[in-house]
């Protein structure tokens, strides 16, 4: 290199330098005085009037609201917004519990509105979110259908003993939706494995749903999960994703990969396989042979919401049993309204027989809950999951 | 106020350097300086985080959890880099020489996917190389590939697509600087007797050399940080280092670890171009790309 | 014999680079057309207009639209104003730290979108108060004109360094004086420069996603609701509204390059 620029290298080297050293040393200077992220208390908010608000802002999963025969409105939604002369901002948000938090807990922490007014996590997401005070407390005062109606299984969770933050959405039920042209044999969680799958398996990001399932098919009970148990249901997995089989862990994404055909059997939640196969008649749920987990999803009102009272009469619309009912008939999860099951019967006769919607007695035997996890075990859990998708 | 400027004509470019150099302090320099901070916190978010010199071990624990990772990204976004550029330079030389009147139809053409969105791009090229879709699906059908063949969900897949999402980057600059070449020199050397292949050889090539350097560069970087194509078209085995920093962040709110990774990605760019310079020894770094 | 060889096979070759290059385009054109079953446009049904018809019946996605463009303009405006002063000092002035100025400008452009976004996030978050939090549409711009200002800058400044400074010479030398100068010779022959350059932060802004992903917060551009809608389906209006914006792209380069043509 000739001198000339060997010394406009030199000259680029020295100001990258200097630039280095100013950057370190305004670095110092910050971590001397700078903010070192502990949380800290909310504000007191000033509390929020009781009159309908012209918007409230809902984020929920896919999947999860009944849709008008042309697919373009929601008939619960609509009747809702007419009813209270207000508008729904509803948003599919959701994919995964852990990503939707990352987006909220960054101004609950601060103090400051998250932007949304009702949230739907599931049940240990939602027990995290009272854990740290981030939930604002129900007026229920104004709230009739709910406290009529709820399904008095979720009264008294360790986590909301007096039903106080979360109202119920559905109870969701994971299991395996397989291609039966494809996929036919497939009977239990361990015959995802099946090297006559290999590439054509996909499981969910959802840690509980999927380990939960691994831990039922190695004979253990994930109502009693600790970390030996964990380990033994990653083993169980950690061999699969290795070698290929496993093709992806999908939020509810595994949807598209199962009707393209690139998936031929994944785990799955029920309402949506029910969904998937009206659109794909080969598409069938498998309720696998050592049982299924079960968990519910939770609408709850994040602190410091700018519309709590229209969330709260949100909350409380969808515990009358007609619009539960219409709910119910569409998306295919348990309904946690009182009723719901005589009036779906006047939709359509069938669904009210439907043990997956209003489980009975022998159904419930195979229902297995995830166990509430202490903060360190729930870190564990989720590096090793996370190690395990190659994160 | 323009007398004022006459008096010190030495204000003038400071001046108006001065907003664009402002906004990137604040918004540039500055996050940097926070991230930095971040990555030397330990805590988690529901019991908070602390400062401390001492959690510089992140660094070395984050490097050696995620080694494979960014190996494969290394490996990803240069082969990714060779195959848009052994793609790109017949194209870019067909345009620059063989093209006549149809240059800047071609040169439109390059640059048109940009055009549409970027996702729907990826998303397209998921359709098209579905394992049962309409390029692999007939060619199964008649037994050319076996039924268990895929594209999707492989390394392959991976490189295809941020090949093609940075393939207009490697074209544009290789054929400004083929353009450029004097078609003079090419003819002096066929009169000292050099076959074709010579002449390209020796006169062509090294002049073509920076526009292969920034055609490079300008896919070898953001391919170090993809995390789209990998996520869209890929596998777990095929996770780079851009989903790690993006899940770190988003899903595990583990900020040190997800902003120390940030900064080792930047230093292996950075060392990578700077290396990069070295070796072509050419001066373009200083002046910067165009 | 081998000049001929060579010759078709360049041809051929550049035949097959075409389509590899506009095949995806046509594809997001194609299922605009489909008509699918439920929700899944993946394979291909029927041909249908409906969607096109009803191009804004998906909630969410006229909004989209709008917010992506309404960014996409003032990141466009601040961006190139900004970066072509910036160009103007680096190319025409000599000054102390310009190197180093250079080697400031080119960091950006080295800096892997999923750092420029996660470090903005950091800086939003740190901040912690309006108007910067929580994420909303300014953050989203601020964001975009983070990362055009240095891609304004690198472009005009190519486009400067041609310049032929005897033509502002030849001005003052029939009196002009500077300001005249600049604002009747400089700035229209600079012009076509800042055009392609405010054109490329434009495209550059419409169709971030990385970036805008980690600063977006509740909002949604275009590309956030194509990502998200990718999880179940992307419907045909996506793909309908994805050709408009290339259709509309393409006329503009089109009719700016014909005008160009006829000003020469």
């Amino acid at each position: 290199m000739s001198t000339e620029k060997k010394s406009e290298m030199m000259v680029s080297r020295r100001t990258v330098l200097k630039v280095g050293a100013a950057a370190a040393g305004t670095a110092a200077f910050l971590a001397a005085c700078g903010t070192s992220g502990s949380s800290t208390s909310p504000s007191p908010k000033p509390s929020q009037s009781d009159t309908i608000s012209d918007v409230v802002n809902v984020a929920n999963w896919t999947l999860y609201i009944d849709l008008s025969e042309d697919e373009l409105t929601r008939p619960t939604v609509t009747a809702f917004e007419t009813e209270y002369s207000t508008k729904v901002n509803y948003v599919e948000a959701i994919n995964d519990n852990d990503s939707f938090f990352g987006t909220i807990q960054a101004p609950l922490k601060a103090g400051e509105d998250a932007g949304w007014d009702i949230a739907t996590l599931t049940d240990w997401m939602a027990a995290r979110i009272l854990r740290l005070g981030w939930a604002e407390k129900l007026k229920t005062s104004h709230m009739s259908n709910f406290t009529a109606n709820l399904l008095d299984v979720y009264k008294g969770r360790s986590f909301d003993p007096n039903v106080e933050y979360l109202a119920p959405w559905a109870g969701i039920v994971a299991g395996i939706a397989a291609n039966k042209t494809t996929a036919g044999f497939v009977k239990g969680f361990k015959d995802l494995f099946d090297p006559r799958l290999k590439g054509k398996v996909s499981l969910l990001t959802e840690m509980r749903d999927t380990i939960g399932l691994a831990m039922l098919a190695n004979g253990d009970d994930p109502a009693k999960a600790d970390r030996a148990s964990f380990d033994r249901a990653i083993a169980l997995i950690e061999p699969s994703v290795s070698d290929g089989t496993v093709r992806a862990f999908t939020g509810n994404d595994y949807k598209e990969l199962i009707v393209k055909g690139d998936v031929a059997a994944c785990v799955a939640w029920r309402g949506d396989t029910v969904q998937i196969g009206y659109e794909d008649a080969n598409i069938v749920w498998v309720t696998p042979t050592d049982g299924c987990t079960f968990s519910s999803d939770n609408m709850l009102i994040p602190l410091g919401a700018a519309h709590k009272y229209t969330a709260e009469k949100w909350m409380d619309w969808y515990y009358k049993p007609e619009i539960a009912a219409q709910l119910t008939a569409y998306v295919q999860y348990v309904s946690p309204v009182k009723g719901t099951k005589e009036e779906i019967a006047k939709l359509d006769a069938a669904l009210a027989n439907d043990a997956f919607i209003f489980p009975d007695a022998a159904l419930e035997a195979k229902l297995h809950v995830f166990a509430g996890l202490s903060e360190d075990d729930e870190i564990y859990m989720n590096d090793a999951f996370s190690a395990l998708q190659g994160n | 106020m323009i007398a004022f400027l006459r008096r010190r004509p030495g204000l003038l470019p400071l001046l108006l350097l001065a907003p664009a150099i402002a906004w990137l302090v604040a918004f540039y320099v500055y996050p940097a300086i926070q991230m930095l901070q971040a990555s030397l916190w330990s805590g988690t978010l529901e019991s908070g985080f602390t400062f401390s010199w001492a959690n510089a071990a992140t660094y070395s624990a984050a490097l050696g959890r995620y080694s494979d990772q960014f190996l494969r990204s290394i490996l990803y976004a240069a082969v990714s880099t060779v195959v848009c550029l052994a793609l790109a330079f017949p194209l870019a030389y067909t345009i620059a020489y063989r093209a006549g009147r149809y240059r800047t139809l071609l040169l439109f053409i390059v640059i048109a996917p940009f055009f549409t969105s970027f996702l729907l791009r990826v998303l397209a090229w998921k359709t098209v190389l579905a394992d049962d879709g309409f390029l692999l699906g007939p060619l199964k059908t008649i037994g050319v590939l076996p039924e268990e063949f895929r594209i999707l969900a492989t390394p392959v897949a991976v490189i295809f697509g941020i090949s093609y999402n940075f393939f207009p980057f490697m074209v544009l600059p290789i054929y400004v600087s083929l353009e450029k070449i004097d078609r003079r020199l090419v003819e002096a050397a066929k009169d000292l007797y050099a076959g074709p292949v010579r002449a390209f050889q020796r006169i062509t090539l090294p002049l073509a050399l920076p526009g292969v350097f920034a055609g490079s560069l300008l896919v070898f970087i953001p391919a170090m940080g993809d995390f789209v194509n990998a996520e869209l078209l890929g596998s777990v085995q095929t996770r780079l280092i851009g989903n790690v920093i993006q899940s770190r962040f988003l899903v595990n709110n583990d900020y040190p670890t997800a902003a120390a990774l940030s900064f080792m990605l930047m230093a292996g760019i950075l060392t990578a171009v700077f290396i990069y310079a070295r070796v072509l020894g050419t001066d373009e770094l200083e002046t910067g790309i165009g | 014999m081998l000049r001929w060889l060579g010759r078709n096979a360049l041809r051929a070759y550049t035949g097959l680079a075409l389509v590899y290059l506009l095949l995806p385009i046509f594809i997001v054109a194609l299922f605009s057309f489909n008509n699918p079953v439920g929700k899944t446009n993946y394979t291909w049904v029927g041909f249908t207009l409906d969607h096109w018809a009803n191009l804004f019946a998906i909630p969410g996605l006229l909004d989209s639209v709008v917010i992506s463009i309404r960014i996409a303009f003032i990141s466009t405006l601040v961006a190139t104003t900004l970066g072509t002063l910036a160009a103007l000092a680096l190319v025409r002035y000599q000054f102390r730290g310009r190197p180093a100025t250079s080697l400031f400008i080119f960091l950006p452009l080295a800096t892997p979108e999923i750092i420029l976004g996660a470090s903005l996030l950091t800086l939003f978050v740190a901040i912690g108060k309006p108007p910067f939090f929580p994420l909303n549409e300014f953050t989203i711009l601020i964001a975009h004109i983070t990362f055009n200002i240095s891609y304004v800058i690198v472009t005009v400044r190519a486009r400067l360094a041609g310049f032929d400074r005897r033509l502002e010479e030849a001005s003052a030398d029939l009196g002009a004086d500077g300001w005249q100068t600049f604002w009747r010779v400089t700035f229209p022959l600079i012009l076509p420069g800042i055009a392609a350059a405010g054109l490329l932060a434009f495209s550059l802004s419409i169709d971030d996603f990385v970036i805008t992903n980690f600063t977006a917060g509740r909002t949604t551009t275009f590309p956030m609701f194509v990502w998200g809608s990718a999880r179940i389906g992307v419907p045909p209006q996506v793909n309908a509204i994805g050709t408009i914006f290339f259709v509309v792209a393409v006329s503009a380069v089109a009719i700016g390059s014909f005008l160009q043509r006829r000003r020469a």
